[in-house]
């Protein structure tokens, strides 16, 4: 039995008070610190406005896009082989391990500034930082995927008859869309965070330049404003690509909520 | 179940095939060296006829199932398919499971055209007939996490059909829905045979369930079999007769005897 108003299950309304709940608590904290370290939600909002109306976005967001989207389908096609191979042969698990517990354990800005030992000031380090920082996760993300594949329903199309490449569209890569979806977006969100550390070691140009560069120069509405720009773009990822491509590809499932139950 | 059934048996052919097994050995190899599941394992299954083999937990009749299915290989030993005069027939299996296996992102329908996809004849239309056949009509477009387990089953059912089997094979079917949906899915059962008059080659532990659907129990154990008992009732049954009532203990009975 549910103790919560019926009202609540609406998602606009969900959504808002989730909202509702983080402004508060960004003005309760923002009121206990002197405001040059912590602006008020609305201060950092209109210079994220400005940076973007004035359009010096462009020449930070652009690079850092650009940087992260490959780094990011990097990973995914290493995530998404190892993470097969681990699934499908134990000798193939036992060799690639190792390698993932390492990629787990050393932290982004380690990885960060060990490419930019190697390959320098080049679009290069925040790529190959991204790409080994996210595979790891991916991997480990589409193992599990691999191992859950419903054998039975193998099974079940070999009595009757269907053939390896249908077997391999109908039932493999349906079964495991699920953790290659979540592994996207679980990706896709960690880029964005390594992306902007790998940037502040060794770029000109990017959103994580920026924030380090206005952190230094003790500007810290713009450090949160450049910050804000990441939140957006992931706001926009989130609602604008995965929701409705989860929903598309996923209507079969029942939706479940766990507190109705 | 669709009450005009009749009216929708379409493109099911009245055609079966009989089942000989003969001599059939299944071992499996171990650490200490090989395991007998059964060993000369032989009987014959008419045309058409509705067979139950029955046997306690763990006396090889998924065993026996697999092998006669093709999805494993004997040891040793023959199955064969032949039709009416007892010559070899190419044979077409359908196959149900214990749970229905179907694809949780297809519906019911897609989940028929899913086991055609090399059929270059298939049509919606086989798909509506068999789903009509085992009253789903309303639910070609669900996916299976709409629909019940006996709704689920009954498409698992509707696949087997779909194909136009000469033999059913059923490996427990009912054994995982409730006792009223097994029971109504039973009666269902037994109505598709009668109209259909496929070959039933069918696997339960449940003796009652035997008793109502069967021409022919088989009983399994200690690798062979032990008993093989002519059900003499017509069908539908009324598992409630005093008649049936006393066959079944009869047959408890003898089950009973290994």
């Amino acid at each position: 039995m549910s103790y919560i108003p019926e009202k609540i299950y609406n998602k606009n309304i969900a959504r808002f008070i989730g909202v509702l709940i983080g402004l508060v608590a960004w003005i309760l904290i923002a009121l206990n610190y002197p405001q040059d370290l912590v602006p008020l939600p609305h201060e950092a909002l209109l210079l994220t406005w400005q940076i973007i109306e004035n359009g010096r976005i462009w020449e930070h967001l652009v690079p850092t896009v650009w940087r992260t989207v490959w780094g990011f389908l990097g990973a995914m096609v290493l995530g998404i082989t190892v993470g097969i191979i681990m699934g499908v042969s134990f000798r193939g698990q036992n060799i690639t391990l190792p390698y993932i517990i390492i990629g787990l354990s050393i932290p982004g800005v380690a990885w960060a500034a060990i490419w930019t030992i190697i390959f320098g000031f080049t679009h290069l380090t925040p790529i190959v930082t991204v790409l080994v920082v996210c595979f790891p996760y991916i991997a480990m993300n589409f193992w599990k995927g691999v191992e859950n594949i419903q054998l039975d329903l193998v099974k079940m199309a070999k009595t009757f008859d269907v053939t390896n490449k249908n077997i391999l569209q109908h039932i493999i890569i349906p079964n495991t869309a699920p953790a290659a979806f979540t592994s996207a977006r679980f990706g896709l969100s960690i880029s964005w965070k390594v992306v902007a550390v790998a940037e502040m070691f060794s770029a000109n140009y990017g959103i994580g330049v920026m924030i380090i560069r206005s952190f230094e120069l003790f500007r810290y509405t713009e450090t949160w404003a450049w910050a804000l720009i990441f939140v957006v773009i992931i706001l926009f990822i989130e609602n604008g690509i995965f929701k409705p491509l989860e929903n598309k590809l996923f209507k079969y499932r029942e939706e479940t909520d766990i507190s109705r139950i | 179940m669709n009450k005009n059934n009749q009216n929708t048996i379409k493109n099911q052919s009245q055609e079966s095939a009989g089942i000989k097994v003969d001599s059939l050995t299944k071992k499996y190899k171990t650490e200490e060296g090989s395991e007998t599941v059964f060993e000369n394992l032989s009987f014959n299954i008419d045309s058409g006829d509705f067979v139950t083999l029955i046997g306690r937990s763990g006396s090889g009749k998924s065993t026996t199932l697999n092998i006669i299915s093709q999805i494993l290989e004997p040891t040793s030993g023959t199955v064969e398919f032949v039709d009416a005069e007892g010559k070899k027939k190419e044979t077409t299996l359908g196959h149900v499971f214990q749970e229905p296996h179907l694809l949780p992102w297809k519906t019911a329908r897609e989940n028929i055209e899913f086991v055609h996809k090399n059929n270059p004849n298939y049509s919606d239309e086989i798909a509506e007939n068999v789903l009509d056949m085992v009253g789903l009509a309303d639910h070609y477009d669900k996916y299976p996490s709409k629909l019940s387990g006996g709704q689920n089953q009954r498409v698992g059912i509707a696949r087997a059909l779909s194909v136009d089997p000469d033999v059913l094979l059923m490996d427990e079917p009912f054994s995982s829905l409730d006792e009223i949906t097994a029971e109504e899915m039973r009666g269902e059962m037994g109505r598709l045979h009668m109209d259909l008059g496929k070959t039933v080659f069918f696997v339960t532990h449940d003796l009652a369930e035997a008793v109502q659907l069967s021409d022919r129990i088989l009983m399994l154990g200690d690798g062979h079999i032990y008993d093989d008992i002519k059900v003499p009732f017509d069908r539908p049954r009324n598992m409630g007769s005093d008649e049936i009532g006393e066959f079944n203990a009869e047959v408890v009975r003898r089950f009973n005897d290994l």
